[in-house]
């Protein structure tokens, strides 16, 4: 090999190194300022926020899937490690929990499951709705139950007192945010709190599921 | 003239122009199946979103119907050229696969399956993804012919051409970026990505149109300035698709005894990376596109450029003709 080959190819490879190791910078301070801050509703059978986010591959084929245009899709505004992944907004469109989306996810960032009660209860944990006892029509007299009427699990993940007061039973409900669009009260009364952590609460209902063994261990 | 050489030609446009449509339909599915779950009738459709989109609703769902439930059937065609459902069939880019499973630290066996078809078709068939399917390559032959027209009108854009070939570095550096900041690099990295990512993004009304901003750059410098620069000096896929195509058993021959002719260099000019298939040096950048093959004066010359699965059946051809 000549001497002036044998330069060209150093040069060609200390371009090429200096062309992959920026983008692995770029990447890396993007990755970096990307670390997910805040919590963000997503779709059912979402792993925990970190997880998602790392197996998300911004596809877009759970929004496409969703019958009823419950998902939404970040833009970069979000910053580039939420950009163009799948979220729910509850007050315009609560989840339905018809398991679609999860069922097309080609990665596992959303886990299928059963569309039932059961089903829901086992593997669904977006989130948990909250009473906002100031503001709700019920708790003030005016009795309402719009958010009791539009939850999928009434009666196990929320209750009603006197007057249809909601009561939320944080540990079944699975954050579909059917009653945050129900809700009357503008703005909202009962709001979803997203869960970060992609697990259900402990003692969530139902004896023989593997996600309770764990909570049920005696300390 | 040479029919054998145009046909597939022909066919080459259509398969390019089919992915365009499967993005679109894929991302037309969406509103489709929220009507269908909405309001279930073309009538209603159309009453309430406009007589075009009633008609439109009712013909999917005639066609779907051929396929058993309408819904399930519309979900068959799915998401994204790098992870997408054809009649579905999953398939998935291996560049995302590798990403993902850099990003996560977990191997996905139904992620690397979708990513097998791909893999084959370049084991097979070499770069076919590159001329037949990639939408970015698309944009680029119609930047060729802007860039060819603003020639004739008397413009003389410069035209650079180099041999530093970086795909395989642009591919680590991705791969780096990937591993931190997830799959989404590539969306900003890989213009056929960005592309079908805006167009999916244009009709389902989200704001990913900033998404087409790397193509139109790209197309820009590919128009203007250096032809081919893109796919030929810089994208990983196509490195890797070389890589692996390099056992391909689709290849463009040079068949004939003699040699051609000094003058002619009319495949050089035609080919979009500016190979010279006449000294046979163009493997293995070259993506079997077979736009030298239609741009030889073979009828004259007696000799012309053809794929060897089809060389048989033109060489065939060409001896029961002389």
């Amino acid at each position: 090999m000549s001497e002036n080959t044998t330069r060209r190819g150093l040069l060609k490879g200390a371009l090429g190194a200096a062309v992959a190791g920026s983008m692995g910078l770029v990447g890396w301070l993007a990755g970096e300022e990307g670390r997910p801050s805040g919590v963000t509703l997503r779709p059912p059978g979402a792993l925990g926020e970190e997880a998602f986010l790392s197996a998300c591959t911004r596809c877009f084929k759970c929004s496409s899937a969703c019958p009823n245009d419950c998902i939404e899709t970040f833009d970069l505004r979000a910053g580039l490690g939420k950009a163009f992944t799948p979220y729910i907004k509850a007050r315009t469109s609560g989840c339905v929990l018809c398991g679609e989306c999860a069922a097309v996810c080609p990665t596992g960032a959303l886990k299928p499951f059963v569309a039932s009660r059961e089903g829901w209860l086992a593997s669904v944990a977006m989130g948990t709705a909250r009473v906002n006892k100031e503001m709700c029509f019920s708790y003030h007299g005016r009795t309402c139950g719009a958010c009791y009427q539009a939850c999928p699990l009434a009666g196990m993940a929320m209750k009603i007192g006197v007057f249809e007061t909601p009561i939320v039973i944080a540990e079944n409900c699975v954050g579909c945010g059917l009653c945050e669009q129900a809700c009357l009260h503008l703005p909202q009364a009962i709001r979803v709190v997203p869960n970060r952590s992609g697990l259900p609460m402990p003692g969530r209902a139902g004896e023989d599921r593997p996600n309770n063994v764990v909570a049920r261990k005696p300390a | 003239m040479k029919v054998t050489a145009l046909l597939p030609q022909l066919a080459r446009r259509v398969l390019q122009v089919s992915v365009l449509v499967f993005v679109l339909y894929a991302a037309a599915g969406g509103p489709w199946r929220n009507y269908k779950m909405g309001h279930n009738s073309a009538r209603l459709v159309g009453l309430i979103h406009g007589e075009s989109w009633g008609q439109l609703y009712a013909l999917n769902e005639d066609v779907l119907q051929l396929f058993g439930d309408s819904h399930k059937a519309s979900l068959g065609m799915l998401g994204m050229p790098w992870a997408g459902r054809v009649f579905g069939v999953n398939t998935v880019d291996p560049l995302m696969a590798a990403s993902h499973a850099l990003k996560t630290e977990r191997f996905s066996l139904a992620l690397w399956l979708g990513a097998l078809l791909p893999v084959l078709i370049a084991l097979l068939l070499g770069k076919v993804f590159c001329s037949h399917l990639c939408p970015a390559r698309l944009a680029f032959e119609v930047g060729q012919l802007v860039r060819r027209g603003l020639i004739r009108l008397g413009l003389d854009p410069p035209e650079w051409r180099s041999e530093t070939r970086l795909g395989g570095w642009v591919l680590l550096g991705g791969l780096l970026a990937a591993a931190t900041a997830g799959t989404v690099v590539w969306l900003f990295v890989l213009p056929y990505v960005g592309l079908s990512a805006a167009i999916f993004a244009g009709v389902t009304g989200g704001a990913g149109l900033v998404l087409a901003l790397p193509i139109a750059g790209w197309l820009l410098v590919d128009v203007f300035l250096a032809p081919g620069l893109w796919c030929r000096n810089l994208c990983p896929t196509g490195w890797w698709l070389e890589q692996v195509g390099s056992w391909s058993l689709l290849r463009l021959t040079k068949r004939g005894a003699h040699a051609c002719p000094t003058s002619c260099n009319l495949c050089e000019q035609a080919c979009p990376y500016g190979l010279q298939p006449k000294f046979e040096t163009h493997r293995p950048a070259c993506d079997n596109c077979g736009v030298c093959v239609v741009a030889c004066p073979s009828d004259r010359l007696g000799r012309t450029l053809t794929l060897s699965i089809g060389a048989t059946i033109v060489h065939a051809n060409d001896q029961e003709a002389s």
